[in-house]
């Protein structure tokens, strides 16, 4: 007689797998990468290229150490690579953001468990930890940035020149509409929820609007895109519920305020992000679901209450 | 009104289209005594005895116990072992003389009032026929005070097509039914229930609703799972069943179309629950099916109809792919609250990797669990947080297993987790 096989319900799957997911990530970030390669030439690809294969690399070594080679393969550390190299500056040394790029995997993933176990975006606090350690070349320039985005661009023709093309930034500030782009490809591919991205964006306007009396022409700059598309809806670290989602993009946008107008440190996006990371928890468990029929209380005869 | 989550599930109704047929009768069916939810039955025949179609060999002792009614007239060939679980129960052979003599005792019940109705369910051996097997007197019986019937023809299963042929089919019992029920019961009110995208079956009971007072169809949202009883309630009239409760509790009584259509067909008949519909499907079989069988064939004499390819076949399934157990061997009988019997090569083996909290599973979830975090409850064994994450709740619908991207076994953990929880 023939043997069958013994398994649990259910038996079929759908085909979405996690690989999947993320190289719908990787295709959404492809329309900034070609931008900023474009517009910086070989140093953007210099440094794309160092941030992405020290990325690749440190999973590498460590999923092997760990005796787990296969988890490496799902390219997540691709987009952690690409992630940290659009947020450098194209004239950073490539050694530099090479480091950048081990610090992200080996400090903020892989020592914590790997994928879906870090607590922050690790390419965010590998910038953050860049920032720190080569403050000079990485402030100096950011500083005329942000010069450049708060006075120099505030008429309205700004605002369309910042989106199609800004040489002055980071690699991925290069074009806003290239962000938009690849964040409207995954709001439709239904890979993320459009509630982080729009409650970062929105109240980080209102925001301006109401403190300084203005929506300045930085709202369609890079940072800020990639910040809400790509970094402020990263699943891991990011609360998974709708009102957490929304709380999550809320903080985001207040922090990224305060830090821009009230604070010293450069890059207002990175720090608003992580920083919001860590109440992730928190807010998780703030806002969990209901479960169905647990809202109402239970009458004391239910079966005669009816009739 | 708002809708519960689910999925969609690819259309793979491949037999829908087909008319139900019929089979020769096998050369051996074995009826196990626990064929709904709740004590088996003991057997009233020895080996030896001659059975006729219809006759009682499996008396229900306890309450919740169904009696159980040869569906071939033969010879009872021996009284083996059945294993569910872990337990066994008794088994009835019979060895079929080919002549489907009915019995004598089969005559049509007289239906005065509600009790003769529970008692008529009980005695025809009737159970929840959409898969459930939950003992239909219980349900009749949980409360006095029904104010609506509901028929569920949703069956949002894949390849299922059972209860969809018996409506196409046999229309006009479940409308009988449906007024017979209404009658009896003092129901004012039914819903049928159809999965909106069943245009054809919507249609022809519209057709067939006609002019009956107090029935109408439910069109219900193409999504899955509808069948499990709150889902199915709160999707057709908007009531809200919570955690300790049942339908009876918010005064709804809840059938499956095809157990409404037996009720009526027994109060014509008198014969008990001895045969039904099955779907036989799956990419094993060359010829999709619905089948109507005696309850204890092996599942080989439906496959063999099927043309399966036995040397192909990996698993097999009683029931769809969604919800459907595992078959241990296709000698095994089917059972009278089975529905479906799917048949599929060997699957490309997935291994689950680590979870990226996509929250995919959590937005699945019909019953708004967070599956994810249940899992983790499961891991380390905290017995409290499961409690307090209502992980009783869980349908085993499958749902979260089917959509993680991680390919994790969520459903099948939050199954090992209800079996951690203290006793009540």
């Amino acid at each position: 007689m023939e043997k069958l096989h013994i398994s649990a319900s259910p038996h079929i799957r759908q085909r979405c797998t996690v690989t999947s997911l993320l190289f719908h990530v990787i295709a959404a970030l492809l329309p900034t990468v070609s931008a900023g390669c474009l517009v910086y030439g070989t140093s953007g690809v210099m440094v794309l290229c160092s941030t992405v294969c020290a990325a690749v690399a440190a999973d590498l070594l460590c999923s092997l150490a760990v005796h787990q080679p296969k988890a490496a393969l799902n390219g997540s550390s691709v987009i952690t690579g690409l992630l940290l190299g659009l947020s450098l500056p194209a004239d950073i040394p490539i050694w530099h953001a090479a480091l950048g790029s081990v610090i992200a995997i080996v400090l903020v993933k892989q020592l914590f468990g790997g994928i879906g176990k870090n607590f922050a975006n690790p390419a965010m606090t590998a910038k953050i930890v860049l920032m720190v350690l080569y403050a000079s070349e990485m402030k100096i320039w950011h500083m005329t940035a942000a010069q450049t985005a708060a006075e120099k661009w505030t008429s309205s023709g700004a605002v369309i020149r910042m989106l199609l093309e800004q040489n002055n930034g980071m690699i991925g500030e290069s074009c806003g509409i290239a962000i938009i782009l690849g964040g409207l490809y995954l709001v439709i591919k239904k890979i993320i929820s459009p509630v982080t991205p729009l409650s970062y964006f929105i109240s980080y306007a209102v925001l301006n609007l109401v403190f300084r009396m203005d929506v300045p022409a930085e709202l369609t700059s890079g940072s800020l895109l990639l910040g809400c598309f790509f970094l402020s809806a990263d699943y891991t670290t990011t609360p998974l519920t709708v009102p957490g989602k929304c709380l999550f993009g809320i903080g985001c946008g207040c922090l990224t305020f305060l830090i821009r107008y009230l604070g010293g440190f450069g890059d207002s996006v990175a720090l608003a992000v992580v920083i919001m990371n860590l109440f992730t928890p928190l807010l998780d468990s703030l806002t969990r679901t209901k479960p169905f029929g647990t809202i109402l209380k239970l009458p004391s005869e239910p079966a005669e209450s009816k009739s | 009104m708002n809708r519960l989550n689910g999925i969609v599930l690819p259309k793979k109704k491949s037999a829908a289209n087909l008319e139900t047929a019929a089979i020769e009768i096998p050369e051996l069916v074995r009826i196990p005594m626990l064929m709904h939810q709740g004590t088996p039955c003991t057997p009233v025949v020895q080996p030896g005895d001659t059975v006729k179609v219809g006759q009682l060999i499996g008396s229900a002792d306890a309450e919740d116990a169904v009696p159980i009614h040869a569906s071939v007239s033969g010879t009872v060939s021996a009284i083996s072992q059945y294993q569910i679980g872990r337990d066994s129960v008794p088994c009835i052979e019979i060895e079929p003389d080919g002549m489907q003599i009915l019995s004598e005792t089969c005559q049509p019940p007289l239906l005065k009032k509600r009790e003769d109705l529970i008692a008529a369910a009980k005695n025809a051996g009737c159970v929840g026929l959409g898969g459930s097997g939950k003992p239909t007197h219980l349900k009749l019986a949980a409360s006095s005070g029904f104010d609506m019937l509901i028929l569920n023809g949703a069956e949002c299963e894949t390849d299922l097509s059972s209860d969809m042929r018996m409506m196409l089919e046999h229309g006009e019992d479940i409308v009988s039914g449906a007024e017979m029920i209404m009658k009896l019961m003092k129901i004012k009110e039914t819903r049928i229930s159809i999965l909106s995208n069943q245009t054809e079956i919507i249609r022809h009971m519209m057709d067939l609703c006609e002019g009956k007072k107090g029935i109408s169809i439910c069109p219900l949202p193409v999504q899955y799972p509808q069948g499990a009883e709150k889902v199915a309630v709160y999707h057709t009239c908007g009531r809200l069943i919570t955690e300790k409760q049942t339908a009876a509790d918010v005064g709804v009584l809840l059938l499956n179309v095809s157990t409404c259509a037996f009720l009526y067909q027994y109060s014509q008949s008198g014969m008990p629950l001895v045969e039904r519909v099955v779907t036989v499907s799956g990419d094993c079989v060359e010829h999709p099916c619905n089948l109507r069988v005696p309850v204890g064939t092996p599942a080989k004499v439906l496959l063999e109809y099927a043309s399966c390819s036995f040397s192909a076949l990996s698993e097999l399934y009683r029931g769809g792919r969604m919800m459907g157990a595992c078959l241990e061997s296709s000698e095994e009988p089917i059972l009278r609250q089975q529905n479906g019997l799917t048949a599929v090569r060997k699957q490309k083996k997935t291994t689950p990797s680590t979870c990226i909290r996509c929250g995919q599973c959590m937005r699945a979830c019909p019953m708004h669990l967070m599956p994810m975090e249940l899992e983790h409850a499961y891991r380390v064994q905290n017995i409290r947080m499961l409690q307090k994450y209502h992980v009783s709740l869980c349908l085993n619908c499958g749902s979260c297993s089917y959509v993680c991207p991680a390919k994790r076994p969520l459903c099948e953990t939050n199954q090992l987790a209800i079996a951690l929880l203290p006793k009540e």
